[in-house]
């Protein structure tokens, strides 16, 4: 490669390293000095010391970490189960179950949970107000409040849908004449999905375990809604904690931070690792895809997937819209329970519009940077010689391991430390800086995968008819990329338009994009207005992924032209 | 019940009436077929014609929309009776287009799936999977992971799994279509070798006219769902009793002319040339001045180099195109009166683009096919 060619390539790997190794380094810099930005540091163990000694982070790190696997166990079985059901049964209605489900994996954490919180809140919850109707049940039986709450809260926000949409492309791949060839050497079908299907889906399902688990110790928006009142804190609260307590405490937070991302990165190398060796693996061009018949079990199928969508989306929706006409968050017994005072009230706020012009420029400002910037970074890593695409691989995975309360505390060092960046703090840029960062993983993952199914004589061919790498990127890779595009774009959106954790301590009071302001309103228990602006949130990202699947299916139909 | 005079009496396989919809089209449309104990039959057709979907309704991997299935007289599936045999109580074996090896099994533990889920015991299944895999010679690759099986072998476990529990029929999807030219050569003279060997009853699906004329004892040429002829190779490759089976089955040289006279041992077609074609075999139902094709398999046509005063059944032409193959040349040759004949010249005489010759049709090696207008 000639000097010229190793420009752009070089530039992208300095500012991914600037964006997310940096941060990082001054994370563990700075768990070791005290003083506030800005003033002269003061070397001290005291931010440590903080950290280890304050009251319940034993507790909160046990939290941690039962709480992702009892969740991330149970949302296995279940997302395998639905994820087979939709893939490779004749179950009713696959087409429109599996729609269902990316809606329901694209659907925003907070008002799913402010949705469930109107079903099961100890006082008001709709479904214990049925319960104790019935004769000889007393007590409530459901506390949202509680540990098996904030488990329950995971597996109807996104821990089995993730898993479902991830999983099901892989069971797709799976060539059926494998179950077939099982099936007429005498084995049922339960026995063939045991000996057979599991197995060769076996590395498919760790490498999605390990990934939501990952992310179910990232997890901080639930549990600084359920657990706070429930007593049950989880190191991403603690962490919150430190910070907006008074007076804060970065050190402790920091250290505390630095700490984290110790354990966390080598479950990342695990599976950044697990994932190259898979990548090897080729499917065989000749493949049936034909389905198992369910016989009398399809329609008893059809009513599991159907109440999973139930459960994480219709229901909890369904109360969240009724919730902002409340008078009074779940209360029914008033003589006049309805109001609109709720949407005027939103509507009204002085926040409410500059919140949703904050959230709007978000979604289109990180969608623009995962369609403009992230498939260069993908091309460079899956086709060039560049001699660092190796490390750009790395910083491309890096913040994979961070959660986002610790990135969004990186990146504040960052902002404050460096004068040149100072204006930009409490800005939308840093903002977009921290959620741009947050979908650099999985973005530019999705492109590398379009890629290396793109043949490389297709580029080839393109090239020797000549023209430039740049034309022929233009003429050939992009068009056949542009599916992709609209794909990470849609995620690139829907993720900073719900993204809590990765600028909860970035923004400041002039910035708060409508998702911060929601969780604002939750901790200040206004759950009524706040369940407005969960309505306008959930609009907003349905409009985009609806919007995008329309052109999606334009574009598709141009090509099998 | 005595069961050696039963079996003996029914086939291993009946096929009554059986049809398959898919998305309202008749996929399977009434097919009837029957397989004796012992013999391979063939399915042959282009594809799309409804013959993997055959096997698959037989298999029990699709359910049949009308009909019935007996395998040795036993109901598989007939939905009007409400009767569908799940595919893993059919006993039956099968081997899959992709020869579906299971990569996280080994050779052996693949051979050894249908036994363990026949309960048989471990000393048991160790000796049977020996057995199996030295029928297809592959003994020495017992451990051998299935990603690491070349076309041939992989083809050759398939087989084993497929024989290892000796089931009642064996189904075979395509079972060459993966391999390069020379190694399905040789696995087919091999797999007629077994089958003679084991004299099991093999139902094949191909879309390969020469592997279905050299490894069947009876077979049936299908189209769009339908059966077109059931019969052995010979009686379909030499009396086609209609255009499809014809056309389909080796290579058929036409010429189109007008008949002439008919009598009750011959018929006799002009061609435009004013060349008389007689023809023995006979079809009563033509009359003079009906427009008919000639057809002929071009290895009848014997070509003669010179072109000699016009004698019987003999029609003048010249090269126009002479392809060198190797151990022949092909030449198309247009006729006096402008039609086109593709035909084979052996290496014994000179040939040249030009040429003029003589073709000469053997009067019972050819058929009269009416054609309209």
């Amino acid at each position: 490669m000639s000097l010229k060619q190793q420009l752009l390539p070089t530039v992208l790997l300095l500012l991914l390293a600037f964006l997310a190794l940096y941060p990082l380094m001054l994370l563990l810099l700075y768990s070791f000095q005290i003083s506030s930005p800005g003033v002269d540091p003061v070397w001290s163990l005291q931010g440590w010391r903080d950290a280890f000694a304050s009251p319940g982070i034993r507790q909160a790190l046990w939290n941690t970490i039962t709480i992702a696997i009892v969740t991330q166990s149970i949302a296995v079985v279940v997302g395998v189960a639905l994820a087979w059901l939709l893939a490779r049964t004749d179950i009713p209605g696959r087409n429109w179950l599996e729609t269902g489900c990316w809606l329901a994996f694209f659907l925003p954490t907070l008002p799913v949970l402010l949705g469930w919180v109107l079903l099961m809140d100890p006082r008001f919850g709709v479904l214990n107000q049925l319960a104790t109707s019935v004769p000889g049940v007393s007590a409530a039986p459901f506390n949202i409040f509680s540990w098996w709450g904030i488990v329950w809260a995971h597996l109807v926000t996104g821990a089995i849908a993730v898993k479902v949409v991830l999983l099901v492309p892989a069971f797709r791949n799976l060539d059926s004449s494998l179950e077939e060839a099982s099936r007429s050497c005498g084995v049922s079908v339960a026995g063939t999905f045991r000996r057979i299907v599991l197995p060769l889906i076996m590395p498919a399902i760790l490498v999605v375990s390990l990934m939501s688990l990952v992310v179910a110790l990232q997890s901080f928006e639930i549990e600084l809604t359920l657990g706070t009142r429930a007593r049950i804190d989880v190191f991403s609260t603690m962490i919150y904690k430190f910070i907006r307590s008074e007076p804060g405490n970065i050190p402790a937070a920091t250290a505390l931070s630095t700490l984290i991302v110790a354990v966390m990165l080598p479950l990342v190398a695990l599976q950044y690792r697990y994932i190259q060796r898979r990548r090897n693996a080729t499917v065989s061009g000749r493949m049936r895809t034909s389905v198992t018949h369910l016989g009398r079990w399809r329609w008893p199928a059809f009513g599991l997937v159907v109440g999973f969508l139930v459960v994480s989306m219709v229901l909890p929706l369904a109360l969240l819209v009724t919730g902002t006409f409340m008078k009074l968050f779940g209360v029914f017994e008033l003589e006049n329970p309805f109001t609109l005072r709720n949407w005027a009230a939103a509507v009204d706020d002085s926040l409410f519009l500059g919140a949703l012009k904050d959230t709007v420029l978000l979604g289109f400002g990180n969608a623009a940077i995962a369609i403009g910037v992230l498939p260069l970074i993908a091309y460079i890593i899956v086709r060039t010689r560049y001699a660092l695409r190796g490390a750009l691989d790395f910083l491309s995975w890096l913040p994979w391991a961070l959660p986002g309360i610790i990135m969004s505390l990186g990146i504040l060092w960052m902002v404050l430390s460096m004068p040149i960046l100072r204006p930009l703090h409490a800005t939308i840029w840093v903002l977009l800086i921290a959620v741009a960062i947050g979908t650099l993983t999985v973005g530019v993952q999705m492109y590398k995968t379009t890629l290396s199914q793109v043949r490389v004589d297709m580029e080839e061919a393109a090239r020797i008819s000549g023209g430039s790498w740049a034309y022929a990127y233009r003429r050939v890779l992009l068009p056949v990329m542009t599916p992709a595009m609209v794909a990470v774009g849609v995620v690139a959106f829907v993720f900073a338009a719900r993204d809590v954790s990765r600028i909860a301590l970035l923004a400041g009071s002039e910035t708060r994009p409508l998702a911060l302001l929601q969780l604002d309103f939750i901790v200040n228990d206004q759950f009524e207005v706040s369940a407005v602006i969960g309505v306008i949130i959930v609009a907003l990202t349905f409009g985009v992924a609806l919007v995008s699947r329309v052109i999606g299916l334009r574009l598709g139909i141009m090509q099998s032209n | 019940m005595n069961q050696t005079n039963t079996s003996a009496a029914t086939p291993i396989l009946q096929v009554r009436g059986v049809s398959k919809v898919f998305g309202g089209a008749a996929v399977v449309n009434d097919v009837n077929l029957q397989i004796e104990a012992g013999e391979i039959f063939t399915l042959l057709g282009p594809s799309g014609c409804g013959k993997t979907t055959t096997l698959r309704l037989v298999a029990g991997l699709e359910t049949p929309n009308g009909g019935e299935i007996l395998l040795q007289g036993q109901p598989m599936a007939a939905p009007a009776r409400g009767i569908d045999v799940p595919p893993h109580k059919r006993d039956m074996g099968m081997v899959f287009q992709s020869y579906a090896i299971w990569p996280h099994m080994t050779v052996f533990e693949n051979v050894a799936y249908p036994l363990q889920a026949r309960r048989v015991a471990a000393s048991d299944i160790r000796k049977r999977v020996h057995d199996a895999l030295s029928l297809v010679s592959l003994s020495h690759l017992a451990d051998r992971p299935g990603p690491l099986l070349s076309g041939g072998e992989q083809q050759r476990v398939a087989l084993a799994r497929a024989l290892v529990y000796q089931p009642r029929l064996l189904l075979l999807d395509e079972p060459f279509s993966n391999l390069d030219a020379r190694l399905r050569n040789q696995m087919s003279i091999e797999l007629k070798l077994l089958q003679r060997k084991l004299n099991i009853s093999v139902l094949m699906v191909t879309h390969d006219q020469h592997e279905a004329l050299a490894l069947s004892d009876r077979m049936a040429v299908m189209s769009n769902g339908r059966i077109e002829q059931i019969g052995t190779p010979l009686e379909l490759y030499d009396k086609p009793t209609n255009v499809t089976v014809r056309d389909f089955l080796g290579r058929v040289q036409k010429l189109s002319g007008k008949v002439d006279a008919t009598d009750e041992r011959a018929v006799t077609v002009l061609l435009n040339s004013g060349a008389a074609i007689s023809v023995r075999a006979t079809r009563s139902t033509l009359t003079r001045g009906q427009s008919v094709s000639v057809a002929i398999r071009p290895e009848y046509v014997s070509v003669r180099a010179e072109e000699s005063a016009p004698g019987a059944n003999a029609v003048t032409g010249t090269i126009e195109a002479l392809l060198f193959i190797g151990d022949h040349y092909e030449a198309q040759i247009r006729t006096a009166d402008d039609q086109f004949l593709v035909l084979r010249l052996d290496r014994s005489a000179q040939w040249r683009e030009g040429q003029k010759l003589t073709l000469v049709l053997p009067p019972d090696r050819i058929t009269l096919w009416p054609t309209d207008g």
